[in-house]
């Protein structure tokens, strides 16, 4: 995992350029996602339109399956808890590309503190997650996976086609989209953001 | 904490105390609202919530005195009811020190006991699976039935400890080391957790549940006092009824605090100052006091004895119960021991078992590959006259073959000597005897072994005639002899002549160098004396077969006679003893001597003269062999052919199991 810039007292900072100005605290909040913005833009270029196999077979359907028949009509074990999961709409997976400020997702640091995610560009679209991360994962995550599919080989079968169609990219194989652009401008990225970061820290250390 | 769900990218990072804070105010909270509960029962909850605590001490009290009378049983059961207060005093303090309630000490301890029969042992183990069980990933419950289930030598829930040892490895371990073994690993590990926020509030929930257990017990003794001779009965079991009077109970206190409290206090000065409790201006504090008091004392009544006295004494009370711990140690002791000797005995039978099946799966493998067609096939390929390059693939395959009939170690000794193109002796020792055999350089496998522990440079691609050709010259380079002394012997003169020269004796008599049998009087020449370099042997010495050609018979040398040693196994003795005829005797070049006129000498080399008492049937190539008879069919093109067609004959005879004697 690429490493990000630590700020420990990031609401700090945040809170004492809202007391030296309010705008100034705007301002930061602006440049920081300014500095984020070509990471995201560089992620949605690797979106495909759409994914198929060698022989032009969809990996995934644009559309989401219909069922005639009864027996698969009134199945409802096998089904995906979204049929929108396994179906993919390039526009949607691009939009789910996005800049967050703030995530509820906590890493933990030290014996008793948390670190949390300021500033993240993520790939929250379910397809987009998906057609992400494909491949990725260790034998005994994937056995914890629960399958619906009624075809008992149709993980192994999804990933080793996906791998083969699209292989892993990024600094260690770990992604298609996101990590990809990471891969490639992460570097850049950090460095802008520390950028923004180092001067806004400056002007308040000059402020006392 | 909630593992990661979305796919991102972090680009700043930050931290956040807030978990670390929110503890922190949790745990000072309890610990006020435990120190302030006493006060806050009175003021601050209301009557519903007093009637809900009322019903969980209760219950919590009721609960925990089933759990003790279980404990109580299981330790009467096993015939240590006198332990059962040093038991629960255990138990109590162990409560105290390790922040776990006694909900769950006393069936863990229970599950111990009933496994070991000892006390001691018990209160032993149970710390040490308070140890196992402070990191939270498995109940003291469990990892008491864990370490019961070890002392009997069920080591299959161990596993999850992570000990780093194999099943096997766990089985083949007395409970001893394996107790030993765990408290290294996790010693000390309940102690570190009660170092920790949670440990600490491990700690004051004890005391809380304590608390409430105390509470219940007093509640149910002033339910007993109100219901006097009824008693409580069924209510027990009725909880939520019992709950409702309690309920009650508190409110009408509640309601006769507050009556009092509304009172002229003035108008009862007199009866205060009566009573001498001037100090106490608070009416509530006063009544609260004698309420206390009144508690106390009912609680502290003396009860009568249940039991009848002794009238021996405290002093042989405890004797008597010191006596039957005594017992009862000694007792689990004598279990333990008989456990750890099953194991012992259960682990040598299944190593006895393990080598049966190795033995047998070995000696099936040994006649099967005797069998197997292909690995005859492949061995018959190799006496062909091929290729190289095919005999080398040849070799491969058969090393492949007999790879399937080995186990691990052998097979990959095997396989490796044929990756590497090594002729390996562990491989074909019993091979290099039989091509030996075939070629007729030995007979005994002493010689052979012998030969293996030169290390000839034999390589795993070499055809037949390089290994046979190899082996003769090492043979006969092992084997020349060299005689450090030349013995010059002057010619033999004419009957009736005289000779001088060396030697034992002035004249040399032809005459008298004969057997005695055919001599009338000559006596024997005595030997000359000779010197041989050590290490060096004569034919017919221990030994000292010459290997190098096939034996042949002496042949004499009129012109440079020769003396050798009249030792037990020389020729010169054995060819006149008819009952021990050397076995590279050939009778076609050596023939007896009769009694008759000519000298001995004169009819060795008489070829054509059989002598009448000479028996061919005494004098065979050796005593107990199988004469097998070759027959070769078509036409043979090279001496390697027929090498081959008599090997693969030997190769099938000797698969019946028969020894082979070789008659060239």
């Amino acid at each position: 995992m690429a490493k990000s810039v630590f700020v420990p007292d990031f609401d700090k900072l945040q809170k004492a350029l809202k007391e030296l100005d309010p705008q100034l605290r705007k301002d930061f909040s602006k440049a920081l996602t300014a500095a984020a913005r070509p990471l995201a833009a560089k992620a949605k270029t690797f979106v495909p339109s759409q994914i198929v196999n060698n022989t032009g077979k969809y990996i995934f359907r644009p559309t989401p399956p219909t069922y005639t028949s009864a027996s698969w009509i009134n199945d409802k074990y096998h089904r995906s808890r979204d049929p929108l999961r396994w179906t993919w709409q390039p526009a949607a997976v691009i939009k789910g590309i996005k800049i967050k400020r703030t995530t509820r997702n906590k890493v933990p640091f030290g014996y008793n503190k948390v670190a949390t995610a300021a500033l993240s560009v993520v790939n929250s679209a379910p397809a987009g997650a998906i057609y992400e991360l494909s491949g990725r994962g260790s034998e005994a995550s994937r056995k914890r996976t629960k399958s619906v599919s009624r075809n008992p080989n149709a993980q192994d079968d999804f990933r080793n086609l996906m791998t083969k169609i699209s292989p892993l990219t990024g600094d260690s194989k770990n992604g298609r989209i996101l990590f990809r652009a990471e891969a490639i401008m992460g570097d850049s990225v950090r460095t802008e953001v520390q950028k923004v970061v180092a001067e806004r820290m400056r002007l308040f250390t000059r402020s006392i | 904490m909630a593992p990661r769900t979305e796919v991102a990218v972090d680009l700043v990072t930050k931290l956040k105390d807030k978990g670390f804070k929110d503890l922190q105010k949790n745990a000072k909270g309890s610990e006020k609202a435990i120190a302030a509960l006493g006060k806050k029962l009175g003021t601050v909850f209301g009557a519903a919530a007093l009637a809900k605590f009322a019903k969980d001490s209760v219950k919590a009290f009721i609960d925990d005195e089933r759990a003790a009378k279980s404990l109580t049983r299981a330790i009467g059961n096993l015939g240590l009811a006198f332990e059962d207060a040093r038991v629960k005093k255990f138990i109590s303090d162990l409560e105290k020190t390790s922040g776990v309630t006694d909900d769950s000490l006393r069936p863990a301890f229970q599950k111990l006991i009933q496994t070991t029969g000892s006390v001691t042992k018990s209160q032993e183990l149970l710390k040490l699976a308070l140890d196992l069980s402070a990191d939270g990933s498995v109940d003291l419950v469990t990892a008491a039935s864990d370490l019961s289930r070890a002392y009997v030598g069920s080591t299959k829930g161990l596993k999850k400890y992570s000990l780093g040892l194999s099943d096997a490895e766990l089985k083949g371990k007395s409970f001893a080391e394996i107790q030993k073994l765990l408290s290294e690993r996790f010693s000390g590990q309940n102690a570190a957790r009660l170092e920790t926020y949670q440990g600490k509030l491990d700690l004051l929930n004890v005391s809380f549940a304590n608390f409430k257990e105390t509470i219940g017990k007093d509640l149910i003794t002033a339910l007993e006092r109100v219901s006097s001779d009824q008693g409580i009965g069924g209510t027990t079991t009725a909880i939520d009824k019992l709950g409702k009077e309690i309920g009650d109970a508190i409110v009408g206190t509640g309601e006769l605090i507050r009556i009092i409290k509304e009172l002229d206090v003035s108008k009862f000065k007199n009866i205060i100052d009566d009573i001498n409790l001037l100090s106490f201006t608070n009416p509530y504090g006063l009544l609260n006091d004698v309420i206390r008091g009144l508690g106390n004392e009912v609680k502290t009544a003396p009860k009568p004895f249940s039991v009848g006295m002794s009238v021996t004494g405290a002093t042989d009370f405890y004797d008597k119960i010191e006596r039957a711990r005594k017992k009862a140690e000694e007792e689990a002791a004598r279990r333990a021991a008989k456990i750890e000797a099953d194991r012992i005995k259960r682990e040598k039978q299944a190593q006895a078992e393990k080598k049966r099946t190795a033995e047998i799966e070995r000696l099936k493998s040994a006649i099967q590959f005797r069998f197997d067609i292909d690995a005859i096939n492949l061995q018959a390929a190799l006496r062909r006259n091929i290729s190289a390059s095919d005999r080398e693939r040849v070799l491969q395959l058969s090393a492949l073959k007999i790879s399937d009939y080995q186990n691990d170690e052998e097979a990959i000794k095997t396989l490796q000597a044929a990756t590497q193109g090594r002729y390996d002796d562990a491989m074909n020792l019993e091979k290099m005897y039989q091509l030996l055999t075939v070629a007729g350089f030995a007979n005994s496998k002493a010689a052979i072994d012998a030969l293996a522990a030169s290390k000839p440079q034999i390589k795993f691609t070499d055809n037949l005639d390089d290994v046979i050709n190899k082996l003769k010259a090492l043979i006969e380079g092992k084997y020349s002899i060299s005689i450090g002394a030349t013995i010059t012997v002057p010619p033999i003169p004419a009957p009736g002549n005289s000779t001088t020269g060396i030697g034992p004796g002035s004249t040399f008599n032809p005459g008298g160098v004969r057997k005695g049998d055919e001599s009338s009087g000559g006596a024997l020449v005595p030997p000359p004396v000779i010197v041989k370099p050590p290490g060096v042997l004569l034919p017919g010495e221990i030994g000292g077969e010459p290997f190098g050609v096939q034996p042949k018979p002496f042949v004499p040398d009129t012109g440079n006679f020769r003396y050798f040693d009249e030792m037990e196994s020389s020729y010169l003795r054995l060819v006149n003893d008819l009952t021990n005829v050397p076995a590279n005797f050939d009778p076609a070049r050596f023939r007896m001597s009769e009694n008759t006129d000519s000298s001995y000498l004169a009819l060795l080399n008489d070829a054509t003269s059989v002598p009448s008492n000479f028996d061919p049937a005494r004098f065979r190539m050796g005593e107990n062999g199988v004469t097998v008879n070759v027959t070769v069919q078509g036409s043979l093109l090279s001496q390697q052919d027929l090498v081959a067609a008599v090997t693969d004959a030997v190769y099938q005879t000797q698969r019946t199991g028969n020894p082979i004697t070789l008659a060239v």
